[in-house]
């Protein structure tokens, strides 16, 4: 798979990267309504999008079911109200996004960084989410019922209202997290890793 | 247009990273903790031929592909400790410079995991092996270990770019920006 080229957005301060073809993030960009239609045009057409950087973009009520995703850089993007499901996501960056009202059912996501992100009203279930890079993000009232956490790091995360039950937890970390607000039942809590000792 | 891959492997639960030119050519394959059928699928499926192979410490989990590795590819091996690997391999040194085809090569010395710890920077990538992971750092064998590897981790990976992406040796990637904010073990006093 091909990945993404790096560079800074010419804004001063801000702290994405330059979308392609672009000298700002797409927050600052006055083609950014223009960029997520073209974007979410060629996803729902060919189902595909690898090497792609997109920092700030803001998707809405797209159906993107069965899409896969692969070496994108989606930091800081705004996402609401879009199907995920059956995707495959692969080395794709979300940091810092805020995931609103997506369903991610029978998706799967390898090396997907979601840190720092805040992810509400979301659904996961049924997701292989292999891997993934949680840490510090907002999780409020989502679901990853009958999911494979396997080494999916959730440390310093905020958690409230989080279901995993029947969730494969081994290798998961919840390092410096409150874990009072998750539902584990049936979920092999014993594999996972609770403690704030190193890896 | 660059060829990146993630490999895990379940000998050591260990991750290498396959690094080529879109379209084919000679390659960098970071860690090779083992090769089995996937990762030879992902060089000769893209065309690529490993070339140089990138070890961040003398540990198996990190280096035990390399001898079959050496059956098929004629490699160079890049490492801090030579004489523990059963291969031929240059020793590099912290600020050393490679030019690996079309990849400038940084290499950084963060003992303190291991005596032989490397990083490796190739542009905005960072490939730290044991030194650091998304919210962890390296297990050390006592606190003057701990201690060298936080020095470290802030005296050279906490001044790169926020944005700088963050390849481990285990677990998934991160960046620096992320590291900072939100790994537990990064705020402890040396």
């Amino acid at each position: 798979m091909a990945m993404f080229a790096m560079r800074r957005c010419a804004v001063e301060g801000c702290a994405l990267a330059a979308a392609d073809g672009a000298e700002t993030c797409l927050r600052h960009s006055s083609e950014a309504a223009r960029s997520a239609a073209r974007l979410a045009e060629a996803l729902a057409a060919g189902r595909r999008l690898a090497d792609c950087a997109a920092p700030g973009i803001e998707l809405a009520g797209v159906d993107l079911s069965g899409a896969s995703i692969t070496g994108c850089l989606l930091a800081g993007a705004r996402i609401s109200r879009v199907s995920f499901a059956g995707a495959h996501l692969q080395l794709v960056f979300f940091q810092d996004a805020v995931l609103r009202e997506c369903d991610f059912r029978s998706a799967t996501l390898q090396n997907v960084v979601l840190a720092g992100a805040t992810i509400e009203d979301c659904r996961f279930e049924e997701c292989e989410l292999v891997q993934c890079n949680l840490l510090g993000a907002a999780i409020r009232r989502t679901s990853f019922d009958h999911s494979n956490l396997y080494a999916s790091r959730f440390t310093s995360a905020t958690l409230a209202d989080v279901r995993m039950q029947d969730c494969n937890l081994t290798r998961a970390h919840f390092h410096n997290v409150d874990v009072s607000g998750i539902d584990f039942r049936s979920s092999n809590t014993a594999e996972a890793r609770f403690d704030r000792s190193g890896p | 247009m660059i060829f990146f891959q993630s490999l895990f492997s379940t000998l050591g639960f260990s991750n290498a990273y396959l690094i080529g030119p879109e379209g084919g050519g000679d390659a960098i394959l970071v860690d090779p903790g083992e090769f089995d059928a996937v990762m030879l699928q992902a060089i000769e499926g893209n065309r690529l031929r490993v070339r140089w192979v990138l070890v961040t410490h003398a540990h198996q989990a990190h280096l035990k592909g390399i001898r079959g590795l050496r059956r098929v590819y004629d490699l160079e091996i890049w490492c801090n400790q030579p004489s523990v690997l059963d291969s031929p391999a240059h020793h590099v040194h912290e600020g050393d410079r490679l030019d690996l085809g079309s990849f400038p090569v940084e290499v950084l010395e963060l003992p303190g995991h291991s005596l032989d710890s490397l990083c490796y920077r190739v542009g905005d990538w960072l490939f730290t092996g044991d030194t650091l992971y998304a919210g962890g750092i390296g297990r050390t064998r006592d606190g003057y270990g701990r201690g060298l590897l936080l020095e470290g981790i802030r005296r050279k990976l906490l001044t790169l770019p926020d944005s700088t992406l963050v390849f481990p040796g285990h677990g998934p990637p991160t960046t620096i920006g992320i590291e900072r904010r939100f790994n537990p073990l990064l705020d402890q006093k040396l």
